[in-house]
């Protein structure tokens, strides 16, 4: 078994001199390395039969604006064999902001440099397409740097059109010819919307392709994904997704606010799995604040995320069925996404967006009833499964259009950063409820539902999330055993520098008035650094890098999004398939524009 | 509206039309606008088109719990050309900006426009440079639905003021056109 000190020794014997420092800080290793080892250092991370760090999670940048270096890229790697995660850090001075690229040997890579690019301003050398990936290429300026502004508009509520002036300048860029980038036949290109230029390699005269342009407003799309199809007749010769329209900037707004207000701008981002977002932002706060959590509060999360799973699965399982055309899944589905609502607004009062989850623990505890309204849900799902199962599994279309249907391997998955029931249909055993427990996961009995075939499929997607959403209700099950002991004890962790006091200590006590006034006036500050925290959304891994810089509002909030990092796959999967079939793809690999862009 | 039912004093002839088939013999007088109007409000075709979590609560409004066939609202085109009602369901980025305006451009006159949850009307909690502070700085929007997002009962009782609104007044955007003759 190799552990993260043996990785050490081994990076330290390999690269003695291009190694600069070694942090450790909070169960997270970074490694600072010298730009011009950082290719051999992955490529070694990745191959050495030792250590096989295969899975590259992450690559995002930190600005240290007015300190030299400025900048920090952080790659993320982990091993699937060892279960252990390395950080790989490259520090940047402004003049020089400029790294090579990993995409030529890690697919994955593609997205995540991108969109440093578009919201740091770093250059990737080597980067077959570094163009803007989430902001249109007109735009100016790389807004996730210190020093561009948020962009902050004075709110002006006027509600009556005629108030509004006419000359007031629009808000509507200049319209400039949209093109996006990809690829046709191997080349790159520039690929203009609309009819298809002479000039461009598709319509020259030794092509039969045909480029069309599908979304950001298709029903299909799940969101406001745009995806240019070249196509053969009515196969996909390539599909190159085009990102960006939900663009909400949450995380350059997370830096202007503070830690305890920025829970609801997370809750938003990935919203068919409100509760994950705000578990995984907390759980980084609380990593960073080393802040306990009580036992109650960790088994309400866990309930709580698990029910949220299954809503999840719902949404993903209807919708694609919905796609394929068997619309009546959809609406069963839905109607027991309600129950699930109605979980989530007894606790917290709002329907979708709850932000129920705070550090430390839970906004309140539990209402009287919680448990009864859980267990008739997880007693009325199995059930229903069935019903969806009845529908679709002997339906000899859903099986054609779903069956050998965009194959790929694991080695596929793995090269693009693929995680979640994408990963685990192609037979990795990878959940991070398993490997890497948080909030008390590794007290449930359950079972991870990993593909039997060689190749995974939109039909074997299709099964794990089924056999997920049973898996979530026997965590329900237990999780519900385990909360009727702890009735009456705390929700809320004690910790007063994160956690109001009740509201009956303040007439009694001056120094938890005084925690109070400061709690709700600036917030607390945590100690400078940093901290990872991930959880296992029904999407994949969704991680949290949460920077401190020691004052009330945190340095930095990146979010390691599933979704970004399971689209990469789209061209690759959806190649000769028939564009009809490209909507089915587009389900399975479930992606919510909110997390795809943020 | 104002209808006015006229009783005719002649007794059914058995010549046929409608006074053969209700035996009421009767005429309906009433301002042709009016009865336009309140055709109108029976059967609006919806854009399908939703941007972020709003849409999930669109949906929601018409799947089985809130039914909103119930409003004969039920049949989402996925055409602008089709639509005459467009749900603006979550934040509108700046990317994402030219492309609303140009399907509420590409709608059939007469057309109206419902700003479904904050992010819509005003920008809601998102106030930085990615997103459009409400909707209304591209197109004319007639009603506003607040919440974040709002709960179905909100965005049906947004339809129906919306469905009060095309019985007394004419669509934002026509009101537009009129008063600085631009367009949309």
């Amino acid at each position: 078994m190799t552990t993260i000190e043996t990785t050490l020794t081994k990076l330290r014997e390999r690269f003695p001199n291009a190694i600069a420092a070694i942090k450790e800080s909070r169960g997270d290793t970074t490694v600072t390395i010298a730009r011009e080892s950082l290719l051999d250092a992955a490529l070694f991370l990745r191959d050495d039969p030792a250590l096989r760090y295969e899975l590259l999670t992450d690559i995002t940048a930190l600005d240290w604006l007015h300190n030299q270096p400025r900048f920090d890229v952080l790659y993320s790697f982990r091993s699937l064999e060892h279960k252990t995660r390395v950080c790989l850090r490259v520090q940047l001075n402004e003049w020089d902001a400029n790294v090579p690229s990993l995409t030529p040997v890690f697919p994955g890579a593609n997205f995540y440099e991108r969109e440093c690019y578009d919201l740091f301003g770093i250059t990737f050398t080597g980067h077959p397409f570094l163009r803007r990936l989430i902001l249109p290429d007109y735009y100016q300026g790389h807004p996730l740097r210190k020093d561009y502004p948020l962009g902050y508009e004075p709110v002006e509520f006027t509600h009556t059109y005629a108030e509004i002036q006419p000359e007031k300048p629009s808000a509507v860029a200049p319209p400039k010819p949209r093109a996006i980038i990809g690829s046709v036949r191997g080349t790159p290109v520039e690929i203009p919307v609309g009819l298809p230029d002479p000039a461009t390699p598709w319509a020259a005269s030794d092509s039969e392709t045909l480029l069309i342009n599908m979304g950001p407003h298709h029903p299909s799309t799940h969101g406001v994904l745009r995806v240019a199809l070249e196509v053969d007749g009515e196969k996909i010769v390539n599909a190159m997704p085009d990102i960006g329209y939900l663009h909400t900037g949450i995380e350059k707004n997370a830096e202007y606010k503070t830690y305890l207000k920025a829970i609801p701008l997370f809750d938003r981002m990935d919203y068919t799995s409100a509760m994950f977002n705000d578990l995984a932002y907390c759980l980084a706060v609380e990593k960073l604040m080393q802040v306990d959590v009580p036992e109650r509060a960790q088994i309400a999360r866990v309930i709580l995320c698990e029910v949220n799973r299954i809503a999840s699965h719902l949404i993903a399982v209807g919708s694609q069925a919905m796609d394929i055309g068997a619309v009546t899944v959809m609406t069963y589905a839905f109607r027991e996404r309600e129950s699930v609502l109605d979980i989530f607004e007894m606790v917290s009062g709002a329907r979708m967006m709850p932000s129920y989850f705070r550090f430390g623990g839970l906004a309140l505890d539990l209402p009287a009833g919680f448990s009864d309204a859980v267990r008739a849900f997880a007693e009325m799902i199995p059930g229903r499964l069935k019903e969806y199962e009845d529908l679709l599994n002997k339906n000899p279309i859903w099986l054609m259009r779903t069956r050998g249907i965009a194959e790929y391997t694991r080695a596929q998955a793995l090269a693009h950063s693929v995680t979640g029931p994408l990963l685990r249909a192609t037979g990795v055993n990878w959940d991070l409820r398993k490997v890497a427990p948080y909030s008390g996961y590794e007290q449930y009995d359950f079972d991870v539902p990993v593909g039997t075939r060689a190749k995974a499929d939109v039909l074997e997607c299709y099964y794990m999330r089924m056999e997920e959403m049973r898996q979530s209700l026997r965590i329900i099950h237990q999780g519900l055993k385990k909360l009727e002991k702890t009735k009456g004890q705390p929700y809320v962790t004690k910790n007063r520098k994160v956690a109001p006091p009740p509201k009956q200590e303040l007439q009694t006590s001056m120094e938890s008035l005084i925690h109070h006034f400061k709690l709700w006036t600036e917030g607390f500050k945590p100690p400078v650094g940093d901290a990872y925290a991930c959880v296992e959304s029904p999407r994949g891994e969704l991680g949290f890098l949460v920077s401190s810089n020691g004052s009330n509002m945190p340095h930095r909030v990146h979010v390691r999004a599933p979704s970004l990092a399971n689209l990469q796959m789209l061209p690759l999967i959806s190649k000769n398939h028939y564009i009809a079939d490209l909507v089915g793809i587009i389900a399975m690999i479930d992606i919510v524009l909110g997390d795809v862009d943020r | 509206m104002d209808a006015q039912i006229i009783q005719s004093d002649e007794t059914p002839a058995a010549t046929g039309g409608p006074a053969a088939k209700t035996g009421q013999p009767g005429i309906v007088f009433a301002k042709l606008d009016e009865i336009v109007r309140w055709a109108r409000t029976g059967s609006m075709w919806p854009l399908l088109f939703g941007l972020a979590c709003c849409a999930i609560e669109m949906m929601a409004v018409y799947m089985p719990r809130f039914d909103l066939s119930r409003f004969g609202m039920e049949v989402y085109r996925a055409s602008p050309r089709q639509a005459d009602l467009m749900f603006v369901a979550g934040r509108v980025s700046r990317k994402m900006a030219p492309v609303v305006r140009q399907l509420y451009e590409q709608m059939t006159d007469p057309k109206w426009v419902i700003a479904m949850g904050d992010c819509a009307a005003c920008g809601g909690i998102y106030n930085n440079y990615a997103i459009l502070q409400g909707v209304d700085e591209i197109i004319p929007v007639d009603v506003y639905v607040a919440g974040c997002p709002p709960r179905p009962e909100a965005l049906m009782h947004g339809i129906l003021k919306l469905h009060e609104r095309i019985k007394n007044a004419e669509p934002k955007g026509q009101i537009r056109i009129e008063q600085w003759g631009l367009r949309g």
